[in-house]
This record gives structure tokens, sequence and C-alpha cells, in this order.
């Protein structure tokens, strides 16, 4: 969803981030500019709340603006930024694990709505942006980053594994182990979960 | 073939060869467990596939430029605290060299102490005794030390200090890439 670019657009990228390696400040204002988009979707997918999205997708282009001199151009950026904000987002979702309490469970649903709801947002998008959340929150990080990698981005097995550190057939069975279990508790019935996420 | 490994031809659909597809076909038309599974899945994956990507927040990259500039200026603060720190403890090292230098030159350190207790006894300021104290310290210095050890102090500390200038002006234009 997020991948499709034109040759131009690939050659200008590839400029910008070339200025940027070497030093260029406004060159790397232009990759925030050209990679906040996907890298906020993932943050948020990861997350299912906008204000901690956002915190997040700072968070690692921040790490990607230190670490920049690291980044192999042989290598897709996309690939690169991207894989930093899983693993931040992964660690997070440990951290948050760690806590005895989730303040989430204290507070309803609805009071995280999706980030920007513009006027073209209809119920039926705000009811799929909710569904998605619900079925993202029954998984583990790791699980969550390899599906969200998975359905949002397109991404082959072997590019899972390079992201997230995991081996190919890590990935595989991964992928197959939270499908397996998002369709075991989904109700066909009611149309949700039959019980509480994991 | 079990339900087990059907279930793997199910979750794994987009790798499927046309023979594994129309076996699993066939299975789903017979095998009621499987087919309500399948449902499930292709219920759950439906939302996936069909939730577009949600975009940045507004201002996003303001906000960006915002932290940057602030988590450079922590780092450069940081920095200027522990060379500082380091500057500070190399011209302790120093001092203490020379005083031991000093206390292991002989006796005449006795009379130096005994200078410095006299001058505290009878000047009231602080400031004084202080100032008073340092030539005090600087003269028995001269007097007792060889030239190589003085020599060898004052690069030193030339050095320290140089080091510390040095730093100071370099974080007016470092960022906080690493090197
Ligand atoms: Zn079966």
């Amino acid at each position: 969803m997020c991948g499709l670019m034109s040759a131009a657009q690939r050659l200008a990228e590839a400029e910008y981030i070339a200025r940027a390696r070497n030093g260029d400040d406004a060159a790397f204002h232009e990759v925030v500019n050209a990679f906040q988009g996907p890298v906020f979707n993932l943050c948020y997918r990861m997350l299912g709340n906008p204000q901690e999205a956002e915190d997040a997708a700072q968070e690692t282009f921040l790490k990607a603006y230190r670490n920049l001199r690291s980044y192999n151009p042989d290598r897709k950026f996309t690939n690169w930024i991207l894989s930093i904000a899983s693993n931040h987002c992964v660690d997070r979702l440990r951290k948050r694990r760690l806590q005895l309490i989730s303040l989430d469970e204290w507070l309803p649903r609805f009071e995280n709505p999706a980030p920007n709801p513009g006027p073209e947002q209809t119920l039926t998008d705000k009811e799929l942006q909710e569904d998605v959340r619900e079925i993202l929150d029954r998984l583990g990080s790791t699980d969550r980053a390899a599906i969200v990698l998975r359905y949002w981005y397109e991404y082959s097995y072997e590019e899972i594994a390079e992201a997230l550190s995991l081996s190919v057939p890590a990935v595989k069975s991964r992928l197959h182990r939270a499908r397996r279990s998002l369709a075991e508790q989904w109700s066909p019935q009611s149309a949700v979960f039959v019980n509480g996420g994991v | 073939m079990r339900h087990q490994e059907y279930e793997k031809l199910l979750f794994e659909r987009e790798d499927l060869s046309e023979i594994e597809r129309t076996r699993l076909q066939a299975h789903l038309i017979e095998c009621a467990w499987c087919a309500t599974l399948n449902d499930q899945w292709a219920a759950v994956e439906g939302i996936l596939r069909s939730a577009p990507s949600v975009p940045a927040p507004q201002g996003f990259a303001a906000r960006f430029q915002v932290r940057l500039e602030k988590a450079r200026q922590r780092k450069q603060a940081r920095l200027l605290l522990l060379t500082t720190m380091l500057t500070i403890i190399g011209l302790l090292v120093v001092a203490s060299l020379l005083g031991w230098a000093l206390i292991s030159s002989g006796p005449t350190i006795f009379s130096w102490v005994l200078k410095v207790f006299n001058q505290f006894y009878w000047v009231g300021s602080v400031f004084d005794v202080f100032v008073d104290m340092l030539i005090l310290f600087l003269e028995n210095l001269l007097e007792q030390l060889p030239l190589v050890i003085w020599m060898a102090a004052s690069a030193a500390v030339s050095l320290l200090s140089l080091t510390w200038i040095t730093t100071v002006y370099r974080l007016s234009y470092r960022d906080i890439r690493r090197e």
C-alpha cells in the first residue's frame, strides 16, 4: 500500500538521502517529509494510539538522523527506516507490557480515535480502524510487527526477517501462529472477537 | 492429510502452488472444521487488507525540527559538562603530582606549611589568605622543583586548557550525529 513510486521519485529520493548522509540538514528535512507517512502508519498500527505513534515516529527519525552514516545505500531506505521504527515500537510494547496495570484497561476505547479524522472519514472508516486495532491488539509485539509489515507494506518473508532480525522460518512460523490465533478468536456470528486479547 | 496440514495451506495461501490450492479447496468442501477456520481468517484478513494507511498528522516534520534542535542542545550540554569535568580532574591530577613532588623534595615543606599558618593567623581576609597561599605555593615550587618538572606541569595544564577551549569551540559547530 505504501510501496509504489516512480523512477524519477526514486532518483530524487536517492539524491537527498545521499546529501543527508553528508550532513545536509535541509536534505534530511526532505527525508522526513518523504517518509513521515509510512513511518507514522507503522507506529500507529503497532501502538494503536496517535499520540504515542507520533512520539515513536519522531524518535525513529531521530535515531535515523544519528545513525545515517551507518545506512548502506545498497539497501532500500524505506526498509532501513521501517526496520528502525518496527524495533522501536516492539521495544515500547515490551516496556508497556512490563507495567503492571495498563492505563488502557481503565479507559473506554472510544477515547482514542484515529488521528486527523477528516470530514471525508465516514463512520465505516472509523469502525474499520477500530477493528484493525482490535485485531492487532491481540498479537504480541513481534508478531504484530510481522503482520503490519506484511499487510501494509507488502513485505516478503525475507524483508520481514531482515527488519526484525529473525530467520525466514521464524517469520513464517510467527505469521502462521498469528493468523491462526486471530482466525480462532474471530466470531463469525457477531463479527467480533470471542475472548479477551492476549 | 489431517487438519493441521491443511491449516498450514490455509494460512499461507499466497505461497501455494496451483495443485496445493486445488487440494485445499477440495478439503474445505468436505471439512466443516477447516471451512469455518477459513471463513474466520478470510474475515480478519479482509479487514487487514482493506484498512488504508494512516497519514502523519499535520505539522509532523516541523515538530521534528524542534525535537532535533532540542536533542542537539542536550547533547552539546552533555559534552560540555563531560569535557569540563575531565579538564578539572586533569588539573587536579597535575596539582596533586606537583604537590607530591614538593613534599618529596625534602624537609623545607615544613617551613612552607609554617609560613602558610602564619599568614592565616595574621591576615584577616580569606581572599588575601588565598592569594598569599598561592603566591607562597608558586614561590616554593619555583625554589624547590627542578625546571623539568615545572615545564612538564605547565605543558600539561596548557594542553588540558587547550583541549577544553577546542571542545567548547567545536561544540558550536558539532551536531548530534555519530561520527
Ligand atoms: Zn480439515
